[in-house]
């Protein structure tokens, strides 16, 4: 227990002071984030390669420990192989989020570099090789499991970190109940590995709560993130219990959400998947009228009731799992409700109120109207099933003025559309702001008209002039 | 509707409250048991009826009382001590328990999404004096 506490005070007392000094270096080299009118909600340009303090402090506090000589030292050596396993990983992290804080580059490289740190992960030892107490068959499925879990943990802290405080935090309350999990199971391997960074996040709150005076940054974010992954891991294989990835997964329920949002509202609208955009929770919140500092009590409360869940979870032995995950499903549907997501209530009534398949019905009937139309059929037949027509669509009046053709028919009341035909005349429609029918299909409807009659007159011409 | 809901509630709770009655009569059933020693089915029962009152019916004292004949099951399985029964009933007090916190989630995102649908019409919403538990 010294050296747990060891540990915890020494990187809080380096983070403490390393993380002053970083932001003194990153001014003199100008890595800097600049605000902007649209996600950003500085409005003055701030630091931001705290990862780098925060790292330093983890790597400063474990050379004390080995230097002090603890009897924890010899647990820390014992593990040292698997840290110089995943050391390459971690490197391959934290370098693609500094060359990120410093230079500019595309998302695909930043996903290939933490699916290949992810998969050296995997190789040097850091592998869900079951979930639920069910075996993988073979190593192919463990692999692509571990990298889908790894890269999602490192992109969910990456997303979150939007607002001042609100990542750190969140990632000290996931290292804050890996280590009590882990005291908890006599897990002393897993408690070192926590607490140093529990102790330097705590120190960089310090300089990142609102208003922060410098950022994590991608290299310390991606680090975080990769670090909570690789951890959580580790918790759900040496776990005493079949833990599987139940407890990691409420730990980090709240950043895995957001990605997990983020992902299904980008499919929606046809976005692609890596377009930063100002939607995702933390967002929403601030939209609501929360300050900043409410905005971090609401998340830090959200991430309060994750850790208790999963907490609960280990002293149980995942006794009541399925009952716990159904109240946190319906508890972030409550949540999300009131985040007022448009995409998602958009798709509820496009499916539920029936419109996808009123437009199915419609496209359906109109592709058999058009055939009709191009067929053999004079003008005044034209005519006749276009007036049938019309009402299914919810128009209530029409001029139809073609050639030598013009009647007129219903109401002209509501909105018109006039299609102009040149040399021929032209069909208007009218349809009442009223009508109960769909109006995409209505809008269907006139594009199929005009495509329809274009085709019909073209080929009328071409008759009259042979 | 707020009539047909209410039907649906009482059969709901008629099911939780008479079952353990039955039991402790040691009127023994071939088609009951496997139904009431399975967590899920306690689980979705008590669900439905804690999310009836908290989803559909209007704000106000009937909607509390509606939990008693809830916690009152609840207490009768805590309450077991018939050394057949107490091996049992007890199990299925977590799966209640969750079943009621259940109900209550499920029952707010129904009042939301309903307030949603309609605002007016749940902005004018009183309890209603037809409602008789």
């Amino acid at each position: 227990m010294y050296s747990l506490f060891v540990l915890a005070s020494a990187s809080l007392i380096f983070s403490l002071f390393l993380t002053p000094l970083v932001r003194n270096v990153a001014w003199h080299f100008g890595i800097v984030d600049q605000p902007d009118q649209e996600r950003k909600i500085h409005s003055s340009p701030i630091p931001r390669i705290g990862g780098v303090a925060i790292f330093a402090s983890v790597i400063g506090a474990y050379g004390l420990l080995l230097i002090v000589r603890f009897s924890s030292g010899a647990i820390v050596w014992a593990d040292l192989p698997l840290v110089l396993r995943i050391l390459p990983a971690l490197a391959v992290v934290f370098g693609i989020g500094l060359i990120e804080d410093i230079y500019a580059t595309s998302p695909w490289v930043r996903l290939s570099a933490e699916t290949l740190a992810s998969v050296l992960a995997w190789i040097g030892g850091i592998r869900i090789a079951a979930i639920n107490g069910y075996s993988f068959s073979g190593v192919t499925v463990s692999l692509i499991v571990t990298v889908l879990w790894i890269v999602t943990c490192t992109n969910a802290i990456n997303l979150i970190d939007g607002v001042d405080g609100l990542a750190a935090g969140v990632s000290l309350f996931a290292s804050i109940t890996m280590l009590l999990a882990a005291l908890l199971e006599h897990n002393y391997a897993m408690a070192l590995a926590v607490v140093p960074l529990a102790g330097a996040l705590l120190g960089f709150l310090r300089y990142n709560f609102t208003p922060a005076s410098i950022f994590l940054g991608d290299s310390g974010s991606l680090t975080l993130g990769f670090l909570l992954g690789c951890i959580g891991v580790i918790w759900a294989e040496k776990s005493t219990t079949t833990l599987g990835l139940t407890a990691p997964l409420m730990v980090l329920a709240v950043p895995l959400l957001d990605v997990g949002l983020a992902i299904a509202r980008r499919l929606v609208r046809g976005q692609p998947i890596f377009a930063a955009d100002d939607a995702h929770i933390h967002h929403k919140l601030l939209s609501l009228g929360l300050t900043p500092q409410r905005l971090l009590l609401v998340i830090y409360g959200a991430c309060a009731v994750g850790s208790v869940v999963s907490i609960l979870l280990t002293v149980n032995h995942n006794q009541n799992r399925d009952f716990v995950l159904v109240l946190v499903c319906l508890g972030a549907w409550l949540g999300l409700q009131h985040l007022g997501y448009n995409e998602f209530s958009t798709v509820k009534r496009l499916i539920f109120g029936g419109t996808i398949r009123s437009v199915l019905s419609a496209q359906l009937a109109l592709e058999a109207f058009e055939l009709e139309v191009n067929s053999d059929m004079t003008l005044e037949q034209s005519w006749d099933m276009l007036r049938n027509t019309c009402p299914r669509f919810g128009f209530s009046g029409m001029i139809f003025d073609l050639h030598d053709v013009r009647r007129e028919w219903g109401e002209n009341t509501g909105w018109q559309a006039r299609l102009d035909f040149p040399g021929h005349g032209y069909i208007s429609v009218w349809r009442d702001s009223t009508s109960m029918s769909s109006s995409a299909a209505a809008v269907l409807f006139i594009d199929c008209l005009s495509r329809a009659f274009t085709q019909k007159l073209t080929n009328l011409e071409l008759v009259n002039t042979e | 509707m707020f009539g047909r809901w209410f039907y649906l509630w009482c059969i709901l709770v008629f099911l939780i409250l008479v079952v353990p009655i039955l039991h402790y009569g040691h009127v023994e059933s071939g088609t009951l048991y496997p139904i009431d020693s399975s967590r899920w089915i306690h689980f979705l029962i008590y669900a439905a009826a804690v999310a009836l009152p908290v989803g559909v019916w209007p704000r106000g004292p009937q909607m509390f009382l509606s939990m008693v004949p809830i916690f009152i099951a609840i207490a009768i399985d805590c309450s077991a001590s018939d050394p057949i029964l107490a091996a049992i009933r007890p199990q299925m007090i977590p799966a209640e328990m969750f079943g009621v916190g259940a109900g209550i989630l499920f029952g707010l995102n129904l009042r939301v999404m309903r307030k949603a649908r309609d605002p007016l019409r749940a902005e004018n919403e009183k309890p209603s004096s037809r409602l008789v538990l």
